[in-house]
């Protein structure tokens, strides 16, 4: 293999890359992206909800004792609870509308006035209706059922808030007053009924011969950065290996490969192809990586990222862009068209994002059974064993090592065979390859 | 001292025969004409001899070496099928085809070959932005501008026009003057004819002739007369019918008479004048147009 030669077209990959409007866009959009959500909620909070909301409360307990605590809650939200600091409304105001209470045993009388106020609701002059059961206070009596329940009907129920406060006042009203109905004292029970908080702390340590102890925001953190550094590695190596099979198929479409042949082997400029993506890929890491670093570093985090992993993100980062890479660069050689390439590659995919779908059960046991399958699986191990890098207490030393060698050998047999089909798809015209053909361009050529 | 040996090599796909057994020389400072219909196994023996595709069978060198793709540097190969990277500035993308040469080619000899070519004002532009014909011009350029010894053109007229094609032809032959040798395909018989020091023809993966143009006619032609006659009122204009005639084409204002062999030309220069007033008579070799129709067209193999 000719290195000067590979450096030629690997610079060329590389410079052509970076200087695409769609690098550009992706070093703004992603940070864009990945911070979306919180810029949305805070967007969201800004525009804030001017509207005000009209529910429906029949509360059919003995003397409609209920209704005054709903109004008291309501009362107190429209008060404090929907202005920001500055005074402005950012949430939704609520007007309560009793109905009066009608015969629980009645079951036409009840069902009639249900889809009155449901009709009431899909014409919009409603958020929501509320029953509460003749016998929500005295349940032992009548053996439950909807009398003792408390129903809130909506056709809206994603929005929330009247909910929520009625779940935070009503049950805790309804408890004491059938503790006061039975005859004892609330204020003595409710003191035994408090119940115990169960508070996340971070462990003690030894700072200089005085104890501290790890913050609360600590083990957030701690949950935070493993997820920040596996969509990192995950974005920095498709970013710069999903393009090759692109540029393959468009140097086939626009019959640039045959030119190329004529001064590189197929070899030659697979592997040129594939340090313009490692090229890419490392650019981005340290753009990103760097910028995370950087606020990392503003708000004194950066001790959750152990050293070490930071070196192992980059290693891991180069095999896992050589991997990616060589089946983009075989797929773009074996297909005609990047419709093909996308079909070609979708099972491949699946493979690649697996580790996105089990960020969870990574998290919650690092160590488990799956977690360390994935480690040392090819196609998942750059990924996994990053983010299981930083979860603390972090993973034993030969792990990495392990997962590296492992990842390493994929990433020769990998190469060895995109570059089988390489070299048999570059001048194939017409219609793409399928995988028959692609596994006999790599055993017999 | 020969640019490219090729000995007994065949390429198959699958079942088809490509190329069979094909041998050649192609001697060193000449231009060399590669000719055959489509399908011929043309573009198939010059991506061999690039080590682009590998023999079956069969011994190739180039330039002396037979190392796999070891003498690629020292030639420069225009494929038919070509393109260039649309995104690139013309000039950054000769640079890059140059250095892959391993050739560093000065910005001023980048320059002067692009003022050769007309395309001075296009230098700073992208690709995307040149016409058809400019486009040739510039893979034309990225083929020689690593000064090869050795020049593989598959096709080099396709897609100019005659001014271009002139231009073309006028470099190819600075550049054999200056030692480098040229093998060309093309369907573009007159060019072969006229530029080219020996021509092979391949048909159906079989050469079927190799020689010089004056070789090829001395063996594959027969002598051919171009006559126009005054033909008298009332004749029936026919001259199938004169002893030793093989062919008679109607070329518009010429009659073509092609004779068989042995046949005396004087003879039947006197039964013409018999027919009629003879304006024009001409003794004229088959051109390589005719040879080629005369084996493609009649399946010689």
């Amino acid at each position: 293999m000719n290195s000067r030669k590979v450096r030629i077209i690997a610079a060329r990959e590389y410079f052509s890359a970076v200087r695409s409007k769609s690098f550009i866009g992706s070093l703004v959009l992603l940070p864009l992206l990945m911070s979306g959500g919180i810029i949305a909620q805070k967007v969201g909070q800004k525009i804030g909800d001017t509207s005000t909301y009209h529910v429906a409360v029949m509360d059919c307990t003995p003397g409609e004792s209920l209704y005054g605590t709903i109004a008291d809650a309501v009362r107190k939200h429209n008060d404090r609870d929907i202005r920001d600091d500055s005074g402005r409304q950012v949430r939704g105001k609520f007007v309560l509308e009793p109905v009066a209470p009608i015969d629980w045993r009645d079951s036409a009388a009840l069902d009639n006035e249900r889809l009155s106020l449901s009709d009431r609701v899909r014409g919009g002059h409603l958020l929501a209706f509320v029953e509460i059961g003749p016998d929500v206070l005295s349940p032992a009596k009548s053996g439950g059922g909807d009398a003792t329940a408390i129903r809130y009907s909506t056709n809206r129920p994603t929005y929330q808030d009247f909910l929520s406060l009625l779940q935070r006042v009503l049950p805790a009203a309804v408890i004491e007053k059938r503790i006061a109905n039975s005859g004892a004292e609330y204020q003595k029970l409710r003191e035994f009924l408090r119940s115990p908080s169960v508070t996340e702390c971070g462990l003690a340590e030894s700072n200089n011969g005085s104890i501290k102890y790890q913050s609360q925001s600590g083990q957030i953190v701690n949950l935070a950065i493993p997820i920040v550094m596996i969509m990192l590695i995950f974005i920095v190596t498709l970013i710069g290996t999903s393009p090759i099979a692109g540029n393959v198929v468009e140097e086939k479409q626009l019959r640039i490969a045959e030119v190329l042949l004529g001064s590189v082997t197929p070899f030659e400029l697979m592997i040129g192809k594939l340090l313009g993506g490692v090229g890419v890929s490392l650019t981005l890491a340290a753009i990103f990586f760097g910028g995370a670093y950087y606020i990392a570093h503003s708000f004194g985090m950066t001790r959750y990222v152990p050293g070490e992993s930071i070196a192992w993100f980059f290693l891991f980062t180069v095999l896992g862009t050589f991997i990616y890479g060589s089946m983009f660069a075989a797929a773009g050689a074996a297909c005609s068209t990047i419709k093909e390439v996308q079909s070609f590659i979708m099972p491949v995919m699946l493979f690649i994002a697996l580790p996105m779908f089990v960020l969870g059960p990574v998290l919650q046991n690092p160590s488990g059974t799956l977690a360390m399958a994935l480690s040392f699986f090819p196609l998942s191990a750059p990924t996994i064993m990053v983010m299981r890098l930083t979860i603390p207490p972090g993973v034993p030393a030969w792990q990495p090592i392990l997962a590296a060698a492992a990842a390493l050998a994929a990433t020769v047999l990998f190469v060895w065979a995109a570059g089988r089909i390489f070299r048999v798809g570059i001048l194939m015209q017409g219609k793409g390859a399928n995988y028959a053909s692609a596994l006999r361009w790599i055993f017999r050529g | 001292m020969h640019a490219i040996e090729l000995e007994n090599v065949t390429k198959t796909f699958g079942a088809h025969i490509a190329v069979a057994g094909l041998s050649m020389q192609v001697p060193a400072g000449s231009i060399y004409g590669f000719i055959g219909p489509n399908g011929s196994g043309k573009t198939t023996t010059l991506r061999m001899i690039m080590h682009i595709i590998h023999a079956d069978r069969g011994r190739i060198a180039v330039l002396g070496e037979q190392a796999s793709a070891a003498a690629n540097d020292r030639v420069g190969y225009l494929p038919e099928e070509r393109g260039l990277y649309r995104q690139m500035k013309v000039i950054d993308l000769l640079r890059f085809f140059s250095q892959l040469k391993g050739h560093t080619t000065a910005h001023g000899e980048i320059n002067r070959w692009l003022e050769r070519m007309q395309l001075s004002e296009w230098a700073d532009r992208k690709v995307e932005a040149l016409s058809k014909g400019m486009s040739q011009k510039v893979q034309f350029i990225a083929t020689v501008i690593a000064r090869p010894q050795l020049l593989l053109l598959d096709e080099p007229f396709s897609g100019l026009d005659p001014i271009n094609a002139e231009l073309v032809r006028e470099i190819l032959l600075e550049l054999v003057r200056a030692g480098t040798t040229v093998l060309f395909s093309t369907h573009d018989m007159l060019a072969a004819e006229t530029l080219c020091d020996s021509i092979m023809m391949i048909y159906k993966g079989h050469k079927v002739l190799d020689g010089t143009l004056r070789q090829i006619q001395q063996e594959h032609g027969r002598d051919v007369l171009r006559v126009r006659l005054e033909w008298p009122a009332g004749s029936d204009r026919q001259l199938h019918d004169l002893p030793g005639v093989a062919k008679v084409t109607d070329l518009g204002n010429l009659q073509e008479i092609g004779l068989a062999s042995g046949v005396d030309r004087q003879r039947i220069l006197q039964l013409l004048m018999q027919r009629g007033n003879v304006e024009h008579f001409e003794i004229t070799r088959p051109s390589l147009r005719d040879i080629f129709l005369q084996i493609a067209g009649g399946g010689e193999s």
